[in-house]
């Protein structure tokens, strides 16, 4: 439609002029209906106030010629913005509060997103998500109390239905030093063959050997090797001071692999 | 003034219009006069309805506008049916008519 088109442009730019012929055309026809009026033998004033009377309004009828123009609509709506910034500019406090409350609403919902995108949107880091799975113990019918070693290692060894069984105890409370001021860590102690189980593909060096099982030898994530070890590619093999909780005194272990995904392992 | 007044249907207003405007240019208090005596004096357009009517015609490009000077020598704004004012006058006959036939269908049946 390019006519409206046209019109849009020529409502929006030349605003003047538009209002100056509507202004022409409506004074016009009311000294049409006058001289109509006075032809019946009214004064001159009479026939005025008659001829206003039955055009309704001047700035009525113009309202409603501007309200069908096309680009109202965008007249109206910078219209309402700019009376919004006023409203809002008066009251500060007010607006402060405005702004406050929708700056919350987004960073919550923004974190949640973050959340969900990366547990329910995007696979796990793992070489095959579908066919990996977690066994339970049940209690009385509650859930995920932990597997006793012996209870795992005949899970290992006698079921049939798994290509692999691994075991991780998931919250590991540590801290790890060398560089810098120690720092308080979550870690995870898992079998030997838990990186062969799950199939998390690595950065840099590799997995447990299945001959390291009870010795001082730790994964990093990437998070941990990137912050806290400035993404060193000579890792491997250096020692750190690591603390754990379960050992309850200072061992000296040493790095011997990095791992690379989105877990965080300390 | 007349007493007597009739409501316009709606969606009457643009086929007036139009209708009025099928023989020659007219300006708005023209119009109005027109359709008074198409009508027989049983409508009245006001003219509240009748120029947001004209403007919006104007912007689909059924009217033109031009300034005239007037039968009593005064500046007025005219309208004229362009040939897509035409064509729609037409459909709206057509539409028209069947509103008639259709309205007076229902009335008859029992």
């Amino acid at each position: 439609m390019p006519g409206r088109i046209v019109s849009l442009f020529r409502n929006l730019l030349r605003k003047h002029t538009v209002e100056q012929a509507l202004d022409d055309e409506l004074r016009s026809s009311v000294e049409i209906l006058t001289e109509e009026k006075m032809k019946g033998g009214l004064s001159r004033s009479v026939a005025l106030r008659q001829a206003l009377i039955e055009l309704g309004g001047v700035e009525q009828v113009k309202e409603e010629i501007r309200a069908i123009r096309v680009g109202s609509f965008l007249e109206n709506f910078t219209r309402d913005l700019r009376l919004a910034f006023r409203t809002l500019a008066k009251a500060p406090a007010f607006a402060a509060v405005v702004i406050l409350t929708l700056a919350l609403g987004i960073a919550a919902n923004a974190t949640i997103f973050a959340m969900v995108s990366r547990f329910a949107l995007h696979t796990a880091p793992v070489g095959d998500p579908p066919t990996l799975l977690t066994v339970h113990t049940t209690d009385h019918n509650e859930c995920c109390n932990t597997f006793s070693w012996p209870l795992f290692a005949d899970v290992r060894d006698n079921a049939k239905s798994f290509s692999g069984v691994a075991v991780c105890y998931e919250l590991l409370p540590a801290s790890i030093s060398g560089r810098g001021d120690p720092q308080r860590l979550w870690g995870q102690a898992t079998s030997t063959n838990f990186f062969d189980v799950a199939q998390l593909g690595m950065t840099l060096g590799r997995g447990f050997r299945s001959d390291e099982q009870n010795s001082p030898v730790i994964v990093v994530g990437h998070g941990v090797w990137k912050f806290r070890f400035n993404s060193d590619p000579n890792i491997l093999g250096k020692s750190t001071a690591q603390a754990t909780k379960a050992s309850a005194r200072n061992r000296k272990l040493v790095i011997q692999l990095s791992m690379s995904n989105k877990m965080e392992t300390g | 003034m007349r007493e007597k007044r009739t409501d316009l249907l709606r969606g009457t207003l643009d086929l007036l219009v139009l209708k009025a405007l099928s023989l020659e240019a007219l300006h708005g208090v023209g119009i109005s006069r027109r359709i008074t005596q198409m009508t027989m004096g049983a409508f009245q357009v006001s003219f509240g309805s009748l120029f947001p009517s004209l403007h919006r015609m104007e912007e689909r490009g059924w009217v033109e506008a031009e300034w005239r000077i007037s039968e009593n020598n005064r500046r007025a704004k005219y309208y004229r049916l362009t040939s897509l004012g035409r064509s729609q006058l037409k459909v709206e006959e057509r539409d028209w008519n069947h509103v008639v036939k259709v309205m007076r269908a229902a009335v008859q049946s029992t």
